[in-house]
């Protein structure tokens, strides 16, 4: 094989893959189980079924946030340095490997949020929660953000998914008193039918301002890749 | 030829200054020692010429051209051990190699099975179940297997006792002598350095304060020792002094340049300085900056 085609772009992209696979598949599979387990942790009798379906995205968003600091930051490990390095890679190929693992593990987040909330709902019930609840889009990323924060901590215990899983559901916790508490809907009072469903208009506008913030997350991810001011070991 | 050059290089991390200006130079072929103590900016630097860090002023070159621009061929020929570096625990020593294998067109199975069979390491080992010193051999075995032409080691040996540590180095000896492999050592341990090297760079404060080939380091830079009838203006004339001290009945000084012929005339003894001196005396100039 020639050098030129040995150093391709599609041979080191799938090396990268690999990479990432052979390093982390501990944690991915770990973050799946929980993942998995999330979905027969509630079962709130007489309570809206819709954190059912939103808890394992929650704890999903917390396993990919998990797994990409840690992927886009070896050094936090302490020896994965030989691979960030030592190796023959280069910075554009490592950032592409990393968009193709994200893009990879929304779409197992995505499937496996549905899926589990089609098991859990049923296949027609699913829907109206996403209309009724259209926070669970902002939440994810709310989660992610404090998954990246916390992580950020010097200590072990507060780098493993363990602990993070537990943060998460101390926050859903606290999400859930509230709007037990103090929002009027998904009760026993209104057969679990919120009062007021949200205008399609405003359910899009949400989601849109969803996505253009992701869009504008990963425009600035790439022009500060390109300016060489991420990627860094220190 | 120099396989590295870094000039001027400035990186600062926040508002601390990491390397302020730093000047390199490794030779083709040299088995090259970066020294300083402790925070002086070895690792920093050695970063800046993986390009896993960026210098924010001047220039770091390694093959003649940027690090951050090396192709995956290009880079295929460096070869980098830390002592912090390692697999996880829970890795089987065959799935790292595999790993580490892949990458490498010129990977030389034989090398690695040689190095395995020498250091006793078995490749259903798992990396966790390895003593430190086994952990850097196998880092060594992987490096030395991808086939580099510049061999990077910052702190290889820290940490190791006595017999691994030499082990370790002796390994180094035998590739820089059997191939033409460019090796760059920094590290603590002085007497190890000086038993490899062929090139030495002392480092403070993020800057290099001198560069140099040991031998030539060597033969010009003695410790003269006076009585106290010696008169001090003459010796001033004929020598450039790095540092003076007075002792018991007279006074020692380590000149830069020194010649048996300029010696005529003068009463006092030579003294020859090994690299853990010449360390002490570089690391107690107090003028950082002018690279020789």
């Amino acid at each position: 094989m020639s050098q030129d085609t040995y150093y391709s772009y599609q041979n080191q992209l799938l090396r990268e893959l690999n990479w990432i696979w052979q390093l982390h598949k501990v944690d991915t599979l770990l973050g799946l189980v929980y993942v998995y387990l999330s979905f027969f942790m509630f079962n709130y009798v007489g309570y809206s079924k819709v954190y059912d379906v939103v808890l394992p995205f929650i704890l999903c968003s917390t396993s990919i946030a998990y797994l990409t600091y840690i992927i886009t930051n070896p050094q936090v490990r302490g020896n994965t340095q030989p691979y960030y390095f030592g190796l023959p890679r280069d910075r554009k190929l490592v950032w592409d490997g990393l968009v193709a693992y994200l893009m990879l593990a929304m779409v197992a987040m995505v499937l496996v949020t549905v899926a589990g909330g089609i098991y859990k709902v049923g296949s027609r019930g699913i829907t109206p929660y996403y209309r009724f609840h259209p926070e669970v889009f902002c939440l994810p990323l709310v989660c992610m953000v404090l998954v990246l924060f916390i992580i950020q901590g010097k200590r072990s215990l507060t780098r493993s998914i363990q602990f993070l899983v537990l943060v998460t559901l101390f926050g859903l916790a606290l999400w859930q008193w509230w709007d037990f508490s103090f929002r009027d809907f998904a009760g026993k009072h209104n057969d679990f039918i919120p009062v007021h469903e949200l205008a399609w208009s405003t359910q899009l506008g949400i989601a849109l301002i969803v996505l253009f913030c992701c869009l504008g997350a990963l425009w600035k991810l790439r022009t500060s890749w390109i300016a060489q001011e991420w990627g860094e070991l220190r | 030829m120099n396989i590295v050059e870094m000039d001027h290089a400035v990186r600062f991390f926040g508002a601390t200054p990491a390397v302020t200006d730093m000047c390199l130079a490794v030779p083709k072929g040299s088995v090259f020692g970066l020294l300083g103590e402790n925070g002086s900016g070895k690792t920093t630097s050695i970063k800046m010429m993986m390009g896993a860090l960026i210098p924010q002023e001047g220039t770091v070159r390694v093959f003649g051209v940027d690090p951050l621009t090396l192709k995956p061929e290009q880079r295929a020929r460096i070869a980098y051990i830390a002592d912090d570096m390692g697999l996880p625990n829970w890795m089987k020593l065959s799935e790292g190699m595999a790993l580490h294998r892949s990458y490498f067109q010129q990977w030389d199975q034989g090398v690695a099975d040689e190095r395995l069979e020498r250091y006793g390491l078995r490749l259903n080992q798992s990396f966790g179940t390895l003593s430190k010193g086994q952990k850097r051999q196998f880092l060594l075995t992987l490096a030395l297997a991808q086939q580099p032409d510049l061999l990077i080691l910052d702190e290889p040996a820290s940490g190791l006792d006595v017999s691994v540590r030499r082990d370790f180095l002796d390994s180094l000896m035998e590739l820089a002598n059997t191939r033409e492999v460019s090796v760059l050592l920094s590290s603590h341990i002085l007497t190890d350095v000086e038993r490899v090297v062929d090139h030495v760079s002392f480092m403070k404060k993020g800057a290099c304060v001198r560069q140099a080939n040991l031998e030539d380091m060597k033969e010009g830079i003695k410790r003269l020792c006076f009585s106290e009838n010696q008169d001090r203006d003459v010796l001033l004339q004929s020598f450039s002094i790095l540092q003076e001290k007075q002792v018991q009945g007279g006074y020692q000084v380590v000149v830069e340049d020194f010649a048996a012929e300029r010696m005529d005339g003068l009463d006092c003894h030579v003294e020859h300085l090994n690299l853990e001196e010449l360390f002490l005396v570089f690391n107690a100039l107090s003028d950082v900056g002018a690279v020789r």
